[in-house]
């Protein structure tokens, strides 16, 4: 079997695929990729469903060492990942394209250049054992993905059979093969998720139900205020400092539904961003919501980076969302047209 | 009386019975949770049912907001509410020793009643899940005695064994998976109410009833042992 070996473990890496949207009901996390759109993008273009299982490597990566021969797409952050040649010299793995790695070859991503978020997809998938429905890692809950953990040096992921190989690929010949050192990618590459620059961040929201219940105050501030994505910053959310929001009423409430983008407010004033792994209901007041195609953007933030929040319509907010789908779609159509030219 | 909707983010719809009565909105938000799920409207991803609201995911890349609007506003107008919840009976064994319970004394000395008074109102009581949350599987129950109302503990505890059965205000409920948490620990259930590779994979759903049957230490012992 073609296995992915972890010869050393990045910060916190683990194995995703969309999650468990369909569980909801059940207090079960939806879980899945942070940044869906580098994950797609990733699967597209080594020929897997957008639902194959991919890497999640999260500021700083792993060091991961191919079986067999394989074909790989690295998106999202860059980690700038190097083969390292047998005189010590290294070659960048170029990212945002099909690359075909030699059986044997050892790549190591090294902490990030830019972004949060590093997605590795590899031809076939990662085959870990399906639970309800997904392979996506639920930490908390100690399931999915390998052994329901992040990954750790001297792990073994299985790979499953890679459905079609990617045209640019098929047409290499053995003689391709023999010349390339290591590694053998396109000259072209897709657009990729733009990465959040640095400075501040602008995260489109929607106003959420309590929003009308903050002081005059905190109403001016939250569009006004930098807020700082803070280093208690997780897959379950992010909590946000720097300026303390107050509600009119401070009174308890029933839980209710929430979901990945909503700004809660606890009582101690900071909100928090709900991400993948958050629980699908709490009891805080839902200030806002960061818009489903900025969930990307807001995946790829670091912690200690600010941002800023900037309101759009809900049906602003859809036509934002449909243009990226196209646009993902756009791009995995591009890259097969160029895979054949 | 018409329940509200309005939009969760961009990705959600809730719906809302506000200033009805616990029983009353139970009733609603079942009944409405089931006939959405028997319509399986192309584009509704799941339906979550909390206390007094349910909310609803789309999948906006198939549905804009005025179908997703006017698709719950149709089975809302369609709805027939049932007159009692429609879950299943569901007993689950407790036991109550003070080994495993361990905030039963301090919570039996603060109402000023005797520990087995507690256990008896506790395994005495019908109760409803009102939603599941918190954690997979965790039932938020309805039901419980007066008497046993008891505020949330200051300081939450890091780790709850899973299974504890607590207290925490006006309801009760089950640790579901080793969590932080910071209701009254009564007594612990050794059934697993979340087992991931069943399908489904939560033995509960809001709207079942539940009862408590105490069982001793032994007992406990033993049937943990062969879930």
């Amino acid at each position: 079997m073609n296995v992915v070996r972890i010869l050393r473990s990045g910060l916190s890496t683990t194995i995703q695929d969309l999650g468990r949207p369909h569980l909801r009901h059940f207090g079960i996390v939806r879980g899945g990729a942070m940044d869906q759109v580098s994950h797609e993008l990733a699967n597209g273009l080594v020929g897997n469903l957008a639902d194959a299982a991919t890497l999640e490597m999260t500021l700083s990566g792993d060091e991961l060492e191919f079986s067999a021969e394989s074909v790989i797409a690295i998106t999202g952050a860059d980690l700038r990942p190097v083969i390292t040649g047998a005189h010590g010299q290294e070659t960048v793995v170029p990212q945002h394209r099909p690359v075909l790695v030699r059986a044997g070859t050892r790549i190591r991503f090294q902490t990030t250049f830019r972004g949060c978020r590093c997605c590795v997809a590899v031809a076939g998938g990662f085959d870990v054992p399906m639970i309800m429905g997904s392979r996506s890692t639920y930490l908390r809950a100690g399931i999915g993905g390998h052994c329901g953990r992040t990954l750790q040096s001297g792990d073994e992921l299985p790979l499953g059979m890679a459905g079609y190989v990617p045209a640019v690929i098929a047409r290499l010949n053995d003689e391709d093969l023999f010349r390339a050192s290591f590694l053998l990618a396109p000259p072209w590459f897709v657009r990729p998720l733009d990465l959040p620059p640095p400075g501040t961040v602008v995260l489109r929201v929607i106003r959420g139900h309590h929003f009308r219940s903050l002081t005059a105050n905190s109403c001016a501030e939250f569009w006004e205020s930098r807020f700082a994505v803070s280093a208690q910053s997780d897959r379950m959310g992010y909590r946000l400092t720097g300026t303390s929001l107050a509600m009119e009423l401070n009174e308890e409430r029933l839980s209710e539904g929430v979901s990945v983008g909503t700004l809660q407010l606890p009582p101690d004033g900071n909100p928090i961003l709900l991400m993948a792994d958050s629980a699908p209901t709490g009891g805080y007041p839902r200030i806002a919501h960061v818009i489903a195609a900025d969930l990307s953007t807001a995946a790829q933030i670091r912690p200690g980076t600010s941002v800023q929040f900037q309101e759009v319509t809900l049906s602003q907010a859809h036509s934002l969302l449909r243009k990226q789908r196209d646009d993902l779609s756009r791009s995995l159509i591009m890259a097969e047209l160029l895979s054949r030219s | 009386m018409q329940p509200s909707i309005e939009p969760l983010g961009d990705t959600a719809a809730i719906v809302k019975w506000d200033g009805w009565t616990s029983a009353e909105s139970l009733l609603h938000v079942s009944s409405l949770s089931s006939s959405l799920q028997a319509a399986r409207i192309p584009g509704f991803e799941a339906f979550v049912p909390a206390f007094a609201s349910l909310t609803v995911y789309y999948d906006p890349y198939s549905m804009d907001w005025a179908l997703v609007e006017d698709s719950l506003r149709k089975q809302v107008l369609e709805l027939t509410v049932t007159h009692r919840v429609q879950g299943k009976l569901v007993e689950i064994p407790v036991c109550y020793d003070l080994e495993l319970a361990v905030d039963l004394s301090e919570l039996a000395q603060l109402h000023g009643m005797p520990i087995n008074e507690v256990v008896r109102l506790h395994s005495t009581a019908d109760y409803v899940v009102q939603m599941i949350g918190f954690a997979p599987g965790f039932p938020y129950l309805s039901g419980l005695p007066q008497p046993l109302e008891t505020a949330r503990r200051i300081t939450p505890r890091l780790r709850i064994p899973t299974g504890s059965v607590a207290i925490g205000g006006t309801q009760t409920g089950i640790y579901t998976l080793e969590t932080p948490g910071g209701w009254n620990i009564i007594g612990r259930t050794p059934v697993a109410l979340f087992q991931p590779q069943n399908d489904p994979p939560c033995l509960l759903c809001a709207g079942d009833r539940i009862r408590f049957v105490p069982i001793t230490l032994n007992e406990f012992l033993q049937q943990r042992g062969s879930s």
